[in-house]
């Protein structure tokens, strides 16, 4: 029962808006048929008129503006029986064209003299079309929903994503060149999210790269985005952890065991000789120096490139350590890739746009 | 004993650098190791028979020998060399001189006591004569893996077990060796240079009949495990 009364207020409650808007539709509608009814009676001034009227109203839809703009640009350059103002009619299809690059004069109010004008028009004034969906579902971090936009010149284009209160304003994507082009809305970007669950503008900015000359077109739009939570990487190896895998060379120890053994080398071949009569006959042979200086300078040149003993143990442990890390952190990796690829957001665009 | 005087500072020496300062090794796997190759000696023969004149001649000599060694130090090496000195067969230092010889390592690489069994051929009175030797000794070495290299030291006393039955020929004798073996970063190979001594008394009886002295140069090369992982 209280649900019920609940129901009751609420309906009351948003009544009156509802009704507002309503009757602000019938009446843009009503001044647009006066409108139309004036032109079809060749009665040019009442027609631009009234379509004047429509453009001076708050809250204007897009269509119904398109609309009155078409009306006056006919109103002002009638095919006969009117006061031709040819300024006039330029300016309505001038802003025709500034709303949508795609707006076209209808076949009931086409005329010869204003389809010349129109194309001239077109061909004078920078005008962009800019298509957007009211659901842009985006699947995963680095998903992506795009927007078609179109324009008469070579341009530039930028998506911006501006907060409400005008402090953020976060570079979406862009184009450096084009006149026919895609533009993606996104919701993060290095598998960071770029927007937060709210509201925001979408600003599509065009440049005409030869002037300079810049238009743009905001949207109202809600993300809904959840948050996301990617697991930590554990660290790879800190360096300090690593034993060494190295023994400290034995370059003095090998120089040092080098001239050792050369002295022995010496003192042998000096001291262990024959007994008499050789000793007295023959004086020791003598190339025990020859293999001394080669066992020194050999071994004091192989110790002196010591690199010192491979600890193959420490490098097995390091190995392991080091695959162990890696291994968690490809775990790790592949669990956020997951996460990141299963994650859903959605963007809803009011296709209106300013 | 006088001879084995003269081989003591070379036996004390060597353990001062080997033994004192070994690196961190405790976290490398002990590797054994193993080697064959063949040698040139170059040689010089000095000899005395009774009182006869003495005599010298040198030769080449050409031999193999190989080595195998487990990871604790202990193990088996042996070696073959023959030369031969061109004269008159009248003259005692000239034919040929070959030996064959097998060896125990018992201990570690860095101290090892040797055993091991010599058989020796060479002409005697104009007689071929083979004579076998016990041998004993020790053997000194340290390797140094980073390097590459290994440096030995050994002293050996070598005698007949018993005389020989038809003439009660005997023998003894010490040898000295000293050696140092470089083995190139990931080549299975080695180069050795070395020196070796050798002096040998032939007796009957307690009469010494001849007495030798051999000066033996060594140059060796061949294939290596144990000593390139580096």
């Amino acid at each position: 029962m209280r649900a019920v009364w609940c129901a009751v207020l609420t309906l009351l409650a948003y009544a009156p808006a509802v009704a507002t808007a309503q009757s602000e539709r019938s009446v843009t509608r009503e001044m647009l048929d006066r409108a139309r009814s004036a032109l079809s009676d060749l009665q040019y001034a009442r027609a631009d008129s009234a379509a004047r009227d429509v453009l001076l109203l708050a809250m204007l839809p897009r269509s119904a503006r398109v609309e009155a703009l078409q009306i006056q640009a006919a109103a002002n350059l009638p095919e006969a029986g009117g006061e031709r103002r040819p300024a006039a009619a330029r300016a309505a299809l001038t802003q025709l064209l500034r709303l949508d690059l795609a707006n076209e004069i209808p076949a009931e109010l086409s005329t010869p003299a204003l389809d010349s004008l129109y194309r001239q028009v077109r061909e004078t004034v920078y005008a962009i079309s800019v298509i957007v969906r009211r659901d842009n579902p985006i699947t995963g971090i680095h998903g992506t929903s795009l927007l078609r936009v179109r324009a008469n010149r070579p341009s530039s284009f930028k998506l911006t994503a501006r907060s409400k209160d005008g402090i953020e304003s976060i570079p979406i994507d862009s184009v450096m060149s084009s006149m026919d082009t895609t533009l993606a809305l996104r919701v993060g970007r290095n598998g960071q999210l770029l927007l937060r669950g709210s509201e925001y503008e979408f600003v599509v900015t065009a440049v005409d790269i030869a002037s300079r000359e810049t238009l743009v077109r905001t949207y109202d739009g809600t993300v809904a985005i959840p948050a996301i939570e990617y697991l930590i990487l554990p660290p790879t190896v800190d360096s300090a952890l690593l034993k060494p895998e190295r023994a400290a060379p034995e370059r003095t120890p090998g120089i040092i065991t080098g001239i050792v053994v050369a002295g022995a080398t010496v003192l042998m071949g000096k001291n262990l000789r024959a007994d008499e009569p050789i000793k007295s006959a023959f004086a020791p042979e003598g190339r025990y120096m020859s293999a001394a200086v080669l066992i020194a300078v050999g071994a004091g040149v192989a110790a002196w490139f010591d690199r010192g003993r491979v600890l193959d143990r420490n490098v097995q442990a390091n190995r392991r350590l080091v695959l162990e890390s890696e291994a968690q952190r490809r775990v790790a990796i592949a669990e956020n890739a997951k996460r990141a690829a299963d994650y859903r957001a959605n963007i809803t665009l009011n296709t209106e746009g300013r | 004993m006088r001879r084995f005087r003269l081989l003591f500072p070379i036996l004390i020496t060597l353990p001062t650098p080997t033994m004192g300062q070994v690196a961190d090794t405790s976290s490398a796997t002990a590797r054994g190791e193993s080697r064959i190759g063949v040698t040139s000696v170059g040689t010089r023969r000095f000899l005395a028979e009774g009182t006869g004149p003495t005599r010298s001649a040198g030769m080449t000599m050409s031999g193999v020998e190989f080595m195998v060694r487990s990871s604790d130090g202990a193990g088996l090496a042996g070696r073959y060399e023959s030369g031969t000195i061109n004269g008159q067969a009248s003259n005692p230092v000239a034919g040929k001189v070959e030996t064959v010889d097998g060896r125990f390592l018992l201990g570690t690489r860095t101290f090892a006591l040797v055993v091991g069994y010599m058989t020796r051929s060479s002409s005697i009175d104009q007689v071929v004569r083979r004579l076998g030797l016990a041998r004993a000794g020790l053997e000194m070495g340290r390797a140094f893996e980073g390097a590459g290299l290994v440096l030995n030291v050994g002293a050996y006393y070598l005698r007949t077990i018993k005389p020989v039955k038809s003439d009660s020929l005997e023998a003894d004798a010490l040898e000295a060796e000293s050696s140092l073996i470089y083995a190139p970063p990931r080549w299975p190979a080695y180069v050795q240079v070395g020196y070796r001594r050798e002096v040998v008394n032939l007796k009957k009886e307690k009469d010494v009949l001849r007495r030798e002295e051999l000066g033996k140069f060594v140059l060796g090369i061949g294939f290596q495990t144990g000593l390139s992982a580096r």
